[in-house]
């Protein structure tokens, strides 16, 4: 293999991974901006999708329906987690909701290992099995579907936030939530909303990368986190978090390719811990200047 | 009259939980309820570290763990490959992760609320790949063995029942430690300044604990 078939390689790899941890971001930061929960159940809707598509399966249904129920049942999952553990809350803050989904991460992860054991699962691609050869490199088909599920959810969620009232609702709660109260807006619909699309849109993503890198009970964490280092680093944004996630996917890729595909997952966690520091002390100098 | 009262209220618990733990063992020698027993013991002092930070620094350290394993670690490494005796280990791996709970909460104890949080919770997972990763030296995820039974001046700590005694003489006295200290000059700083070397100090306090935890 060449140098430049090997830097595409990883390329395409890196788009692969980044797009999951964009989509992933987009869910933390949907339902961050609008309930201030930090979600880190995130990735275990992503876990739930692959793990249930893959149940489903083996229990004889085909493909696309076992797919369609595990969305179901995921956003279900979503709704139930916003309805049951996290509005009961009295005095929320930030760190009591980090708990409280931690913790209800280690629920779901436990009874999916009880359910199915600890082994790695994996689902048939869509398409087929074909490889497509570009100048040295390989791409196969499923590649492909998750580079277009990446550009079709962003530009559905712009659409649909720039475009339908219920969108706009979404966004001027996430700016003021009083205020949108008092326009009229059904804050509680609107939370429950925000948890119900990003567990679809986890579901989705669990479902799609599950012939590529495989899925099992413990799969949630991880991609989790990385969407989340996405989420920060883009500033909660949506295209920012797009933006970062492939930035951290490619890195991943190149790093794995490059120097060790073990520690890859360490590469992005110490991006995000140095992000972090690197944003408080930049942000303390500026409040100090003013 | 009333601060005799006030010392006797307070040292009534303490002698009721010290006698109630001695005492235990008689009721039920079951090796069962005993290995629980040490795990409470265990776990109880990390909690009780942990939430000293939380209550009184504000601190979410999601990486308290992460020094419990690496404390854990460190003397059994070194009583596995059998360059020091387990309780030098012990003495070493609260040495080590004192100093390295210190070196990473300097720069990490800048940030504050959830950023804190998610820092630390980085650190947790890197941690546990990095363990999984370097094999040859921490066993992989298959976990260390051939660790040496601990042994303090001639007694050898093999059995559940020992075990049980010295976890929770450990568990107890760094409760009572710790009380003291919140009660004390150091805990009104804690609670005034927030001072961020006590309270890594204070992340360290309770390692010693942990090469037990790998050898029972």
């Amino acid at each position: 293999m060449t140098l430049f078939a090997q830097i595409l390689q990883y390329t395409i790899s890196g788009l692969t991974g980044g797009s999951i941890y964009a989509i992933i971001g987009v869910c933390w930061s949907l339902v961050y901006l609008v309930t201030t929960v930090l979600n880190f159940a995130t990735g275990e809707f992503v876990m739930l999708g692959g793990m249930l598509t893959w149940g489903f399966h083996k229990a004889g249904l085909s493909l696309a329906s076992s797919a369609f129920l595990a969305v179901i049942f995921t956003i279900i999952f979503a709704i139930l987690l916003e309805r049951a553990v996290i509005r009961p809350v009295r005095f929320p803050t930030e760190l009591t909701y980090m708990m409280i989904t931690i913790a209800s991460a280690s629920v779901i992860k436990g009874i999916i290992l009880l359910v199915w054991g600890s082994e790695t699962r994996s689902i048939e691609p869509f398409f087929g099995t074909r490889v497509i050869q570009i100048a040295g490199a390989s791409i196969t088909p499923q590649v492909i579907a998750v580079l277009g599920l990446l550009i079709f959810v962003t530009t559905g969620l712009a659409l649909f936030l720039d475009r339908t009232l219920f969108g706009k609702a979404l966004r001027a709660s996430a700016i003021n939530m009083v205020g949108a109260r008092l326009m009229g807006i059904d804050i509680s619909m609107v939370r429950l909303f925000c948890f119900g699309l990003a567990g679809f849109l986890g579901a989705l993503t669990g479902i799609f990368i599950a012939p590529i890198t495989f899925t099992g009970y413990e799969v949630g964490m991880l991609t989790g986190l990385k969407g989340l280092v996405a989420a920060i680093v883009g500033g909660w944004t949506i295209p920012g978090t797009v933006l970062a996630g492939l930035t951290l996917g490619l890195l991943e890729g190149f790093c794995a390719g490059f120097i060790s595909s073990g520690l890859k997952d360490v590469f992005a966690l110490l991006v995000m811990i140095l992000f972090l520091l690197f944003e408080t002390i930049t942000f303390s100098k500026s409040e100090k200047k003013r | 009259l009333s601060t005799k009262k006030e010392a006797l209220m307070t040292f009534v618990p303490w002698i009721a939980v010290v006698v109630l733990i001695v005492l235990l063992p008689l009721a039920s020698s079951s090796n069962y309820v005993i290995g629980t027993m040490v795990f409470i013991a265990i776990y109880g002092s990390l909690a009780v570290s942990m939430g000293l930070l939380l209550e009184l620094a504000g601190i979410f350290s999601l990486a308290h763990p992460t020094f419990f394993g690496l404390g854990a670690y460190c003397s059994a490494i070194l009583a596995a490959k059998g360059i020091a005796a387990p309780w030098i280990g012990m003495i070493a791996g609260t040495a080590f992760v004192t100093a390295l709970s210190i070196l990473i909460g300097a720069p990490l104890l800048r940030l504050k609320g959830f950023y804190l949080a998610c820092a630390t919770f980085g650190l947790l997972v890197i941690v546990e790949i990095m363990l999984g990763q370097f094999g040859s030296i921490t066993g992989g995820h298959e976990g260390l063995v051939g660790i040496p039974p601990l042994s303090i001046g001639g007694v050898v700590f093999e059995k559940d029942l020992q075990f049980y005694y010295l976890s929770w003489a450990f568990c107890l006295a760094q409760l009572w430690f710790l009380s003291n200290v919140m009660r004390g000059r150091v805990g009104r700083a804690i609670r005034s300044f927030r001072d961020s070397e006590v309270a890594s100090k204070s992340m360290g306090v309770n390692i010693p604990l942990y090469k037990l935890r790998f050898s029972s």
